[in-house]
């Protein structure tokens, strides 16, 4: 089976994740799940060097860091590494509460999204559009 | 060398020349001895013994005649000579009645008169004749004299009993002063220890009426408006009736006390039945007089002190200096007790808001919380539901194929790998196959049935549902703000025409130019939309309701917009609450209490404040204070 676009989601929460993940492969997108920015940078990196990379990633803002240890915003420091590799890449940026002003953190450093999780039709509304674009 | 004894002579005379004269002219032969007045001279008699006295007779106080009589009296034997310039007829004759032994005139002649000294002080004696008429000029001119002097002294007893007087009223009056400063001391010290101001109040009327022995004392505080002068503390007379029933006056012409807080001076009514203004209460029927003070600060007047005495002409200037004084401390207290009642006020408030904000920020997060893990249902309910439809549109197709087709069909490699998967699961099918069989058939209707299945599954999603709204009530549509450059009039406009209210409910104000905001319009739009519409509903059913909705530049860098309606207002009570999540005063009719939540959380989140001012029956009026753009 040929999927359209490949996702990759960094949540911490399982059952979110993996709800998330069953809604969008559903709908016909190949998601890649990692739980920490660690195995979320590895598993890009392994996407890169083969002939099917990422075309979009969802990263949870709150999610174990670099360190291995859970970190307020290290969604954002995986963001930029990731930006690092590929410049284009769009991102969402996802998160349990509405916080306007990590959101403006976010989208300045370089996120095309902001979501607050709940719905996840609005999720995918939102990537459809950036895909789309 | 012998010592010579020289004789004593006493010289009564009030000129300095002659005194010289007779003590150059004497000196010589005897020991002058010099008197200016008659009294000293009298007196030196006393202590020098004498063996002569040469006496003016034109002496100030008493005559020399007098003087003489008097000396001959206390002195029979010294010889007593007259000496003066008066040569008038009779003067001789009445020398010698008063006792002198001879009479000689000036001027003085000096060649005789040592002689004549010596012949006085050696027995001579002059001789009157016809003395008759002389004796009885002499006696009447002493009795005159006594007279004068008896009048003189008369006046002069007189003269000291009003002075007397005079005094007794000076000590009265510094001793009333004393305890008037003793009492003004007793009420400044009370002010500086007492910051209640009741306590105050009370503690100050009592110490007039104790102190000046008043009939009542009053203090009056002007009401928030400043149109009424309220009664706060009295004392004497009826002084707690008329607190209780809450006496108050007018400011302005009608009381002295109104006539007194709007000129901002004193007034004293000395009889109150001529003065115009008098407060005069029934309570009160015997005021004479009154003196009413304004208590005054910096500029600010609070109110009124008011002293009435039953008796007329009861004030003194210092009693009205003194209170004057008093008047002056009070209003310096009363200031002092306000401020710290704002302090205390604006304390609780804080403790208040902190509390409140507290609860709210405790709630919102629990609220996140649950909503966050209730997240995933709504879409793992769907996929049950989706594959339950699956199975069974994948059973119903093999059931109706001929068997020999069916192991034949994709559908049956899904089938019999859900079996195989089930025994994974260690879900026992056959067990429970067996199970089925063993049961009536009338007991299948609740096993199996798909239609229960379906209402369960909704059920599920419902509650999630449920829980992901109100989530989303709260912290607004889960999207992040769109911030722009926003007009409030036009948004204002906007949301109030979408709000599709009768016609003349809604009186819209808006400032002309007002500063542009950055904000994100939908949840503006929100908010302004959940404010109207509560008070449209706390209008129901009232007569001509209004909603008054203005928006005009306030503290700088903030637009002040306000939403008023003339409803039935919010209960103190409840007035904090209404901004906790849950909070609803809709009961079952719908609304989950997070209106108000969502609002503040919105308006704070734009950096704004939000807040309400209400009193019970006189309406509700939210204030919103939005940051402009800098």
């Amino acid at each position: 089976m040929q999927y359209e676009h490949k996702i990759l989601l960094v949540d911490d929460e399982p059952l979110i994740r993996r709800s998330m993940q069953k809604t969008l492969s559903r709908l016909g997108f190949e998601v890649i799940t990692a739980d920490n920015c660690i195995e979320g940078l590895t598993t890009f990196e392994a996407a890169q060097r083969s002939d099917n990379p990422f075309d979009l990633a969802l990263l949870d803002l709150n999610i174990p860091g670099f360190t291995g240890q859970p970190q307020e915003g290290a969604g954002l420091e995986l963001l930029s590494r990731l930006h690092e590799k590929s410049p284009n890449l769009p991102v969402i940026i996802l998160t349990a509460y509405d916080e306007v002003h990590k959101a403006k953190v976010a989208i300045s450093r370089g996120a095309r999204e902001y979501f607050v999780k709940g719905r996840d039709e609005g999720l995918v509304d939102l990537m459809d559009a950036i895909l789309e674009k | 060398m012998n010592v010579k004894f020289r004789p004593k002579i006493l010289y009564i005379e009030d000129t300095p020349a002659s005194r010289q004269l007779v003590s150059r002219l004497l000196g010589q032969d005897y020991i002058v001895l010099e008197a200016a007045d008659p009294l000293s001279g009298i007196e030196l008699a006393q202590h020098t013994n004498p063996d002569l006295i040469i006496v003016d007779v034109n002496l100030p106080g008493m005559s020399g005649h007098e003087v003489a009589t008097r000396l001959k009296t206390l002195y029979p034997e010294t010889p007593l000579v007259a000496l003066t310039a008066d040569t008038s007829p009779g003067g001789r004759e009445r020398a010698l009645i008063a006792g002198c032994a001879g009479y000689l005139t000036k001027p003085i002649d000096p060649d005789t008169f040592p002689e004549e000294i010596a012949e006085f002080l050696a027995g001579r004696r002059d001789d009157l004749d016809e003395s008759t008429n002389e004796f009885r000029a002499y006696q009447a001119e002493l009795v005159e004299r006594l007279e004068m002097k008896i009048r003189e002294l008369t006046d002069i007893a007189a003269r000291n009993e009003y002075l007397l007087e005079q005094n007794r009223q000076i000590i009265a009056l510094l001793q009333r002063r004393q305890r008037l400063l003793e009492a003004a001391a007793r009420v400044s010290h009370n002010i500086t220890s007492i910051l209640d101001l009741k306590q105050l109040l009370d503690d100050t009327v009592a110490v007039i009426c104790d102190e000046f022995g008043f009939y009542f004392a009053g203090i009056f505080l002007l009401d928030p408006a400043e149109e009424w002068a309220e009664l706060r503390a009295g004392h004497g007379e009826a002084g707690e009736a008329l607190v209780d029933e809450g006496f108050r006056v007018p400011v302005g012409f009608g009381s002295m006390v109104g006539v007194a807080i709007e000129e901002r001076k004193a007034r004293i009514s000395l009889d109150v039945d001529e003065e115009t203004v008098y407060f005069r209460h029934e309570y009160l029927p015997k005021t004479a007089s009154e003196l009413v003070m304004p208590l005054i600060f910096k500029d600010q007047v609070f109110g009124a002190l008011s002293v009435q005495s039953d008796i007329p002409n009861a004030f003194s200037d210092d009693d009205s200096t003194a209170l004057q004084g008093l008047a002056d401390q009070v209003a310096v207290a009363i200031n002092n007790a306000r401020l710290l009642q704002d302090l205390d006020a604006a304390n609780r408030e804080l403790l208040r808001t902190k509390t409140f904000e507290a609860i709210a920020t405790a709630t919102g997060e629990a609220i996140h919380w649950v909503g966050n893990k209730a997240a995933p249902i709504p879409a793992s309910a769907g996929r049950v539901r989706e594959d339950l439809t699956h199975l069974l549109a994948m059973f119903q197709t093999l059931l109706v194929l001929p068997e020999t087709e069916r192991t034949s069909h994709p559908f049956w490699n899904v089938v019999q790998n859900t079996f195989v998967t089930a025994a994974e699961q260690s879900i026992d099918l056959s067990a429970n196959a067996e199970k089925l069989a063993n049961l009536s058939p009338n007991a299948f209707v609740f096993l199996g049935d798909l239609e229960s299945t379906l209402e369960d599954l909704q059920i599920i999603e419902q509650s999630a549902r449920k829980i992901l709204n109100i989530k989303e009530d709260l912290i607004g549509p889960a999207r992040k703000p769109r911030l722009e450059e926003l007009n409030i009039a036009a948004m204002l406009r906007e949301t109030i025409s979408g709000m599709g209210l009768p016609a003349g409910v809604i009186i819209s104000d808006f400032g002309p130019d007002l500063p542009l905001i950055s904000a994100d319009a939908r949840q503006l739009d929100n908010v302004f939309g959940n404010l109207i519409k509560n008070a449209w509903e706390a209008l129901d059913g009232r007569a001509a309701p209004h909603i008054w909705v203005r928006a005009f530049p306030s503290e700088p860098g903030f637009i002040h917009v306000e939403v008023e309606d003339n409803g039935p207002g919010i209960p103190a009570e409840i007035r904090e609450k209404i901004w906790v999540s849950f909070f609803t005063t809709k009961g079952g009719q719908g609304g989950t209490g997070l209106g108000l939540a969502a609002c503040m959380e919105i308006i704070q989140q734009s950096g704004g404040k939000i807040w309400v001012e209400s009193e019970n029956g006189q309406g509700a009026k939210f204030i919103v204070l939005l940051p402009v753009i800098k």
